[in-house]
């Protein structure tokens, strides 16, 4: 099973939660996690601490964080570093969610192969409308 | 090199230094002077993920990042930064008092005293900034460019932490 967690400065997570279940409908499984403005490292850590603490081959997670070297991006890098179980993806927008939810399939599929597929249509997602 | 802005910040590269504090400063260059970092592969890594590719980035523990702030013949603008008050002190003992220090984010710990959201400090915390006032420097609290800027020691003072 690969569960999800978006996690962003400010409301971002949840609104593009929102915005997400507006296309496809409710979706469970999957949590939001925001870095509020009064926040510190340490607190949005033991969020984490306490969301990832049974992370294993069977329950692998996939993280989608608003920007690269941002706090949330910070705080989630240390859960994945050297943790293949963990994917963490930053600079996300809705295409990069959306993709994320129509492409987890259940048994047989890793958090890593999950990934590597959201990541080859992103270039697609962003530009310049030639209309 | 000049270092355009001194930064204390408990989280070092994130999201207000580098969508605001870059261009503001003006750098080419973040030097992070931290003890831990310098040690640590996976803060490295972090910090190296964090930084944008048009811009270089120097990790050193802070003895080392003094030296070579202080011996570098290169061009460009540096934006510094520590951690805490301690490792600011280090910087302004060797020298380094042109800049107001900016704090960023020192954020809430047990056993520290809140004075804003963004600005927790232990008793000790409050020892380091007198000296750092003693030296003749000063420390301002802001956390993106466009915010106000407080001064410490007033901020200090009307909680009667100092």
């Amino acid at each position: 099973m690969i569960h999800m967690i978006v996690t962003s400065h400010g409301g971002m997570a949840e609104g593009m939660m929102q915005s997400v279940e507006m296309l496809l409908g409710e979706q469970k499984e999957v949590e939001c996690v925001s870095l509020a403005p009064d926040m510190g490292a340490d607190e949005l850590n033991e969020v984490f601490a306490e969301k990832l603490k049974n992370v294993s081959e069977k329950d692998e997670y996939l993280i989608l964080c608003d920007l690269r070297g941002g706090t949330p991006f910070n705080v989630v890098s240390r859960y994945s570093f050297k943790n293949e179980h963990i994917a963490v993806m930053y600079g996300m927008n809705l295409p990069m969610l959306i993709a994320a939810l129509m492409e987890r399939q259940g048994e047989g599929q890793t958090v890593q192969e999950l990934a590597a597929s959201i990541l080859k249509q992103l270039k697609e997602t962003m530009g310049l409308s030639e209309l | 090199m000049k270092v355009s802005v001194f930064r204390i910040d408990d989280r070092l590269i994130h999201g207000q230094v580098i969508t605001a504090w870059i261009a503001h400063a003006d750098a080419d260059t973040i030097v992070v002077a931290d003890d831990k970092a310098a040690k640590d592969e996976f803060t490295q890594s972090l910090l190296k993920m964090a930084t944008p590719d048009s811009i270089k980035l120097k990790i050193f523990g802070v003895s080392d990042a003094i030296a070579y702030l202080q011996s570098s013949e290169e061009e460009g603008k540096a934006l510094l930064l520590v951690r805490g008050p301690e490792q600011a002190l280090q910087f302004v003992q060797a020298g380094f008092k042109d800049n107001t220090i900016n704090v960023g984010n020192m954020n809430m710990k047990k056993g520290k005293t809140k004075v804003l959201g963004n600005l927790w400090v232990f008793p000790e915390d409050v020892e380091f900034v007198k000296k750092i006032y003693e030296e003749g420097v000063s420390l301002e609290v802001r956390a993106v460019p466009s915010e106000r800027s407080q001064d410490v020691m007033n901020l200090l003072k009307k909680n009667k932490l100092a």
